[in-house]
């Protein structure tokens, strides 16, 4: 993009204006309060009358101020906060304000449509930053306020007593619960956002989903105690799933879809259990020390975006050993799977197949354990030190094939018994432990799984593999332009043969640009458990597990 | 044979990110420092932190001192003298809870920051999307192969050359001085400015000037780029009035003018189409503008700045500017609109350009007559000089 005009004049002396610094509006930093999911995907609109949450720089007062009565009012702390579309604003009605991040209540008269927000502190305004307003798009409170893991779900017992859900406070089928989230839609007949709602149901269609299966709704509407907080009091359906981390989301208006969050279920009072992978997810609601050396087979067949299909096989070892500490609400993403038979979502801000950001939780609050030098690994093909060739990680890559002779093929773990040893480290002994790598699993429908409608379930089916193995789906949708990601966890029943994803858990999925380079969509089957998982006994463990993972991995368009 | 290898492990990646390994990679602790090494990890020996490396079943001592990827002081062998140390960082601890008496609208997830990026291996996060597939050794040429667009300012011309064979098939006349051209996303059409006060929409299907838009003469056309939609384009004015002219391109004429420093060059759009950022080579700033309103955002303290590349989240934005001494690359977080990093490139640094798969920038240094290239993954530069009196200006990517 050269061009001679430009460079006659390059060697001008310039200096640098140093300038006051405004409020600033971070981009792509509006979100709505509960559920922050991403604007990029079609539940990351605010919803009139919800509550919604701003970050930038300079937008507040260095003291946070939190707005402790009605009527709201602006400014709050100095601040103000407009909506702006063409020459029509309307002023939204801050409840929270610091120099990094309001809340504030989206007027239930604000203009539908792709708007602008603008922050003004003590007359001093910031840039407009865009915003796309509709009627409804929910969004449920969470425990962690991170718009994921166990939601803001209080069991209802007594009218005095409606103790919040959580692992060890879980409930049962057919409990009352009060769900608060925020976004049902707009206050009616023209009442105000900024006093104390009135109860009652707002017209607004809305579903609660629990384990997938639907629940009776005896409320929807407002909180009488804050503005643009809503309640929602269902029923835990009979044939809802048990677990630790049961998924639950609304659906409002038939179509838009809220962030998933997790609730206990339990037959019986006390610590809830979990039927997929119990001896890591019991150690890790407990809190016991577990170590895992897991080996995997990932198998990956590329037909979108690219000259000519590839297959692209690469066997990997990870291992790692930690002592949970994770509070009243235990959850981290890659531990907390649903039910079987039952599925969850995660929507996230920026690549997370790159794993950045990481989803909320994945990191543990606690330092990992020592688990000593690298492992060594004995099998038919002979001896591997299992080297950390990953930076950052105790994981390696240990052989791969790529077809059309791209790569010839160096793969280790290929069926048959191997033996792992460790020689132990600061917080962890040595161990030797014997495991075998079942036979291959087979994705019988991968290569007709391409062109993914969002708006139909998506059935795969498989054979083979290892004997008691727990198959998980996953989908990972990325759109790159507005760096926003999706992704669903499916775990099939123990014992099938094939599984059909519902359309709920595809609609938040980005759809598959035309230039497939800016999207990143893939399906992967996901082998876990079975006869192949043995335990580690190691001085300084509670729990030890060794293990063989397969993935099967399709790239797809969606629709 | 890293690059062949990558592309699956970054499926694997995902594969393991939402299996257990998700956890495992996410749980060390490692992130600043790089805790482990390939085939290297840093053990306590004698009390002191050493970097110790394995070669199959035998392992040996490599460094008791600084090394330029270990330090000692990040390690810590207090707790066992004779054992693997510890890193010093603690993990990020979880935000906290709403309140006991119900949900809090306060407490919230803070605005996304890449540093949890930093608990995958590093390798994970550079990897191509698209395999390696090697070329063959006497390419066959078919149309497939991409032409390239180039202005020729001083004949008043815009060449279109076949890349496969080599050669100019085409020479079409613009309104003098043309300067920049842009392809609409559809392929059909593509956009030259002219410094006469002109805007040429080419036919790429016949090489023929399908309209031209002739602007006030007050408006000298410079930098173009066309939103993702293809619904507008945007045109720099490289004059002392300086603005920049919205072009719907359905109509074909200006529909606004945003306001702009004088002489305006470059203008850049974010890959989700909200932003334009415009450079200055004369000024001392790049302006950062919101598209649906066509307001000012920001500025960003970066004088005589050229080019601006995103990378494909449009997450970064890599800006080239001269400055004083050598030329720079700036990189910029697009969220928060903070440096992140500069990089050091050859004098007079003009073009820009990013790789897929955000591994590489390529920059075009004018004064020097070299070309910058620079890893993103290892934050290392690497210049060479063309060589005779190259004064290079220009980059397109042959996908």
């Amino acid at each position: 993009m050269g061009n001679p005009i430009r460079f006659g004049a390059l060697c001008a002396l310039l200096t640098g204006v140093a300038v006051a610094q405004p409020p600033l509006i971070y981009n792509r930093s509006i979100y709505n309060a509960a559920s922050f999911m991403p604007a990029g995907i079609p539940s990351g609109a605010i919803a009139q009358g919800s509550i919604f949450s701003i970050f930038g720089g300079q937008i507040g007062p260095a003291k946070s101020v939190t707005a402790t009565s009605f009527p709201l009012g602006a400014p709050l702390g100095g601040v103000s906060i407009n909506i702006v579309q063409g020459s029509t604003i309307v002023t939204a009605y801050p409840v929270y304000v610091s120099a990094s991040q309001i809340n504030a209540v989206m007027p239930s008269t604000a203009p539908l449509g792709m708007a602008s927000v603008q922050v003004v502190v003590n007359n001093a305004k910031s840039n407009l930053a865009p915003v796309q307003i509709v009627s409804s798009s929910f969004g449920i409170f969470t425990a962690k306020g991170t718009g994921i893991g166990p939601g803001v779900l209080y069991n209802f017992v007594a009218q005095n007593n409606q103790p919040i859900n959580s692992p060890t406070v879980t409930a049962k089928n057919g409990q009352v619960i009060t769900l608060w989230g925020t976004g049902l839609g707009p206050l009616s007949n023209g009442a105000a956002d900024n006093v104390a709602p009135a109860a009652g149901d707002l017209p607004v269609q809305v579903q609660v989903f629990v384990g997938g299966q639907p629940a009776t709704i005896q409320y929807s509407g407002r909180s009488t105690c804050c503005a643009g907080v809503d309640q929602i009091v269902f029923t835990i359906p009979s044939n809802a799933p048990t677990g630790c981390w049961v998924p639950v989301y609304v659906k409002t208006l038939g179509t838009t879809i809220s962030n998933f969050v997790t609730m206990a279920i339990e037959p019986k009072a006390g610590v809830c259990t979990t039927d997929v992978l119990p001896q890591v997810t019991s150690s890790f609601v407990t809190g016991l020390k577990i170590a895992e050396a897991l080996f995997t087979r990932a198998d990956t067949y590329q037909d979108v975006g690219v000259l000519a299909p590839v297959d692209i096989m690469a066997d990997y070892h990870v291992s790692f050993a930690f002592e949970p500490d994770q509070g009243q609400f235990p959850f981290n993403p890659a531990i907390a799977f649903p039910p079987s038979g039952t599925c969850t979502v995660y929507a996230n801000t920026g690549d997370m197949l790159n794993g950045s950001p990481a989803l909320p939780g994945m990191a543990p609050t606690s330092a990992p354990l020592d688990l000593g030098a690298p492992f060594l690994l004995t099998g038919s093909g002979g001896e591997k030190t299992l080297s950390f060739g990953f930076s950052g990680a105790r994981a390696g890559y240990i052989g791969g094939q790529i077809s059309n002779n791209i790569l010839p093929s160096t793969l280790f773990l290929n069926p048959g018994s191997y033996t792992v040893q460790g020689f132990g480290g600061m917080d962890v002994g040595p161990f030797s432990t014997t495991f075998s790598i079942p036979p291959a699993l087979s994705w019988t429908n991968r290569l007709q799984t391409n062109i993914v409608p969002r708006s139909q379930p998506l059935t795969v089916s498989w054979t083979g593999g290892d004997s008691g193995q727990v198959i998980a789906l996953l989908g990972l949708g990325e759109d790159l332009p507005t760096d926003s990601s999706v992704a669903f966890v499916c775990i099939a029943p123990l014992g099938s043969s094939s599984f059909t994803i519902p359309t709920d858990m595809l609609a938040n999925m980005p759809a598959t640009r035309a230039n497939p380079l800016q999207s990143k969509d893939v399906i992967y089957m996901l082998a876990l458990s079975g006869s192949s998982l043995k335990s580690i006994t190691a001085k300084g463990l509670d729990v030890g597990l060794t293990s063989f993972y397969s993935i099967l991995g399709k790239t797809v368009v969606l629709q | 044979m890293t690059i062949r290898l990558s592309a699956s492990t970054k499926f694997m990646a995902a594969g393991i990110l939402l299996s257990l390994g998700w956890f495992v990679l996410e749980s060390c602790d490692c992130d600043t420092t790089g805790f482990y090494y390939d085939d290297f990890w840093v053990a306590c020996v004698a009390g002191k932190p050493t970097l110790m490396a394995s070669s199959g079943s035998s392992v040996s001592t490599v460094s008791t001192g600084p090394l330029a990827d270990f330090s000692p002081a990040n390690y810590d062998c207090k707790k066992d003298s004779n054992s693997p140390p510890r890193p010093r960082a603690s993990a990020p601890a979880d935000l906290p809870p709403g309140t006991s008496s119900g949900p809090s609208p306060v407490a919230g997830r803070p605005h996304a920051t890449p540093a949890a990026a930093a608990y995958l291996p590093q390798q994970l996060r550079l990897l191509p999307f698209l395999p390696y597939v090697p070329p063959s050794a006497t390419p066959t040429c078919d149309s497939s192969f991409p032409d390239v667009l180039q202005t020729d300012q001083l004949e008043g011309l815009l060449t279109r050359i076949t890349t496969c064979p080599f050669a100019i098939k085409i020479t079409i006349p613009m309104v003098p001085l043309p300067l920049q051209v842009a392809v609409t996303p559809d392929g059909s059409t593509a956009l030259v400015t002219s410094f006469n006060s002109a805007l040429n929409f080419v036919n790429l299907a016949t090489n023929t000037v399908s309209f031209t838009l002739m602007t006030d003469p007050s408006i000298n056309p410079d930098g173009i780029a066309i939103s993702p939609d293809g619904t507008r384009a945007y045109i720099t004015s490289f004059n002392t009035n300086g603005g920049v002219s919205v072009i719907e391109l359905a109509s074909r004429a200006i529909i606004a003018t945003i306001p702009t420093n004088a002489f305006p060059q470059g203008v850049e759009i974010t890959p989700d189409g909200s932003q334009l950022w415009v450079t200055y080579p004369l000024g001392a700033s790049v302006d950062i503008f919101d598209t649906l309103t066509n307001t000012r955002v920001t500025g960003l303290n970066i004088g005589q700045s050229v080019d601006v590349a995103f990378n494909s989240t449009g997450t970064h934005a890599y800006i080239t500017s001269s400055g004083t001494g050598s030329g720079l690359v700036t990189e910029i977080d697009t969220s928060t609109y903070k440096t992140l990093n500069t990089y050091a490139v050859g004098s007079q640094p003009v073009d820009i350009s990013i790789s897929y798969a955000d591994q590489f920038l390529v920059v075009n240094n004018y004064g020097e007559g070299s070309v910058s290239v620079i890893d993103l993954g290892k934050n290392a530069v690497v210049t060479t000089q063309l060589g005779g009196n190259s004064t290079p200006t220009g980059i397109s990517w042959v996908h």
